[in-house]
């Protein structure tokens, strides 16, 4: 695409000032869609299945695991799951660490229980209520104890607490794409969304071509409303 | 047949097992052991009551043995006696049969000459009256037993006649399972050929709950279309198995 005047003047598009930006503002919004798909529906987790990652975590002391362990070298886009008590294909061993880390020592065999993600609000109303999942009242009993998860402050929360804690979970999650840094540098996104990401990161990049949002800033204001609900401008 | 094996078969057959199902298998648990206690409660009232001897029954009778507490002189009855508590309910059955039997147990304290003993049943208010009786009254050979209900809300078994140096007894009881302490893999209580019926009830009692959210889900409350009929639970025949236990006898 040709530029006819970006809006700083400077007669053309440059890498870090334009087009990286512009390409990088495409993978965002495509993770963005698809998080907003799976938060929606969970759908599309096939469509995902590149960037869904299994790690195993010791949970803390207080029955949490902190999302963004520094030991992971990933960053978490969205948790698709949580599986406490996971089957690993080494033995398992407890640390004794108080805070939750990622076992690197360990890896994915299979769930072995269910584990259903709540919102903050129910969190105190499942407590003291046999009939709900994740309750304390039935936590005591091996064949009746049933889990729940809740995020907050960037660590999932594992209910019921008193069984949760220094225990072994698994977390299934959509890895954080990771954004460009230059243009030789390689962009990391499922291959069947390439055509995609281009045409967004040219809209972005036109869009800058018009700030008043006269012309195709219309077409990416139109195209995000029809995505995500909502309006850009 | 376990308890979870029943759950997670209505589970399926109310389409409750996706990763968002409103049910879990504890409220699925609820409704089975509400309906168990009814058919069980009515199979055992059939084989104890005035036409059984109950010998068709006892494979669902529990013999436990069970500490007992002395009381010396309490204010509660104004006499020495002793007491156990029941660990959970017992159905109401004819004859007060839910307890079957209490016994002195090996090694319990008592003399050996009155091993053989059988408590009797009887109440608070008739022992009064037996209590000077000579050939009624409560002594360790001739034991009686009394239900009630502790100031501390327990269901009490008060014992009359025992020596006070008897520290455990036997006791054979229909016991009706506890919500929050069965283990989830026993073996249910109810008899194999009346699984259908458990089945048909629990699943009534969830098509109820199942059709508020698509009816009445709304926050006014008028959300109800033009002719709308709600779900209601199905009439049955006065014949049915569920209301008349014997009908189900080969």
């Amino acid at each position: 695409m040709l530029a006819r005047l970006d809006d700083q003047g400077s007669q053309r598009y440059l890498p870090e000032q334009d087009i990286i930006p512009s390409i990088n503002s495409g993978i965002g919004r495509l993770q963005s869609a698809f998080g907003w798909s799976l938060a929606n529906r969970k759908g599309s987790e096939e469509a995902m299945r590149d960037f869904t990652r299994i790690a195993i975590f010791q949970t803390s002391s207080n029955g949490t695991i902190l999302l963004a362990d520094p030991l992971l070298g990933q960053t978490m886009a969205n948790v698709l799951a949580v599986y406490p008590l996971p089957l690993t294909e080494q033995a398992q061993t407890i640390q004794p660490i108080n805070n939750s880390a990622y076992r690197s020592d360990l890896s994915f065999a299979g769930p072995t229980t269910p584990c259903h993600r709540v919102t903050l609000e129910q969190v105190p109303m499942i407590q003291s209520n046999a009939s709900m999942r994740g309750n304390e009242v039935l936590a005591l009993i091996p064949s009746r104890i049933s889990w729940r998860y809740y995020l907050n402050q960037g660590s999932v929360w594992l209910l019921p607490r008193s069984q949760a804690l220094r225990i072994l979970a698994a977390i299934a999650y959509i890895q954080k794409f990771d954004p460009m840094t230059s243009t030789t540098s390689t962009v990391d996104i499922p291959e069947y969304t390439a055509e995609i990401l281009a045409s967004w990161a040219l809209t972005y990049i036109a869009w800058k071509q018009d700030p008043q949002g006269q012309g195709v800033g219309n077409l990416a204001s139109k195209d995000a409303a029809e995505l995500f609900g909502f309006n850009v401008n | 047949m376990t308890y979870r094996d029943f759950v997670d078969d209505v589970m399926v057959a109310l389409g409750m097992i996706h990763d968002d199902s409103l049910w879990s298998r504890d409220n699925i648990l609820l409704n089975t052991i509400y309906q168990e206690n009814l058919l069980v409660g009515q199979d055992i009232s059939r084989t104890i009551g005035l036409s059984g001897d109950g010998v068709s029954s006892t494979n669902k009778r529990q013999v436990v043995p069970v500490p007992v507490t002395q009381v010396e002189c309490s204010d509660e009855w104004s006499w020495e006696h002793a007491y156990f508590d029941l660990p959970s309910k017992v159905y109401d059955l004819p004859f007060d049969g839910g307890i079957t039997m209490i016994r002195y147990a090996v090694g319990c304290g008592c003399e050996s000459s009155v091993m053989g003993a059988t408590f009797s049943a009887t109440t608070l208010e008739r022992l009064s009256l037996m209590k000077n009786l000579p050939y009624q009254s409560p002594r360790p050979d001739q034991p009686y037993y009394a239900r009630y209900k502790s100031l501390n809300d327990k269901d009490r078994v008060g014992l009359f006649g025992i020596s006070s140096l008897v520290t455990k007894l036997l006791v054979g009881v229909y016991y009706a399972p506890r919500f929050d302490t069965l283990d989830m893999n026993t073996d249910m209580r109810i008899d194999p050929h009346r699984l259908a019926d458990l089945k048909r009830l629990v699943l009534t009692m969830s098509v109820w709950p199942l059709g508020i959210p698509q009816e009445r889900h709304k926050n006014d409350g008028r959300d109800f279309e033009p002719g709308q009929v709600v779900n209601t639970r199905p009439i049955i025949s006065v014949n049915d198995p569920i209301l008349n236990s014997n009908l189900t006898q080969s």
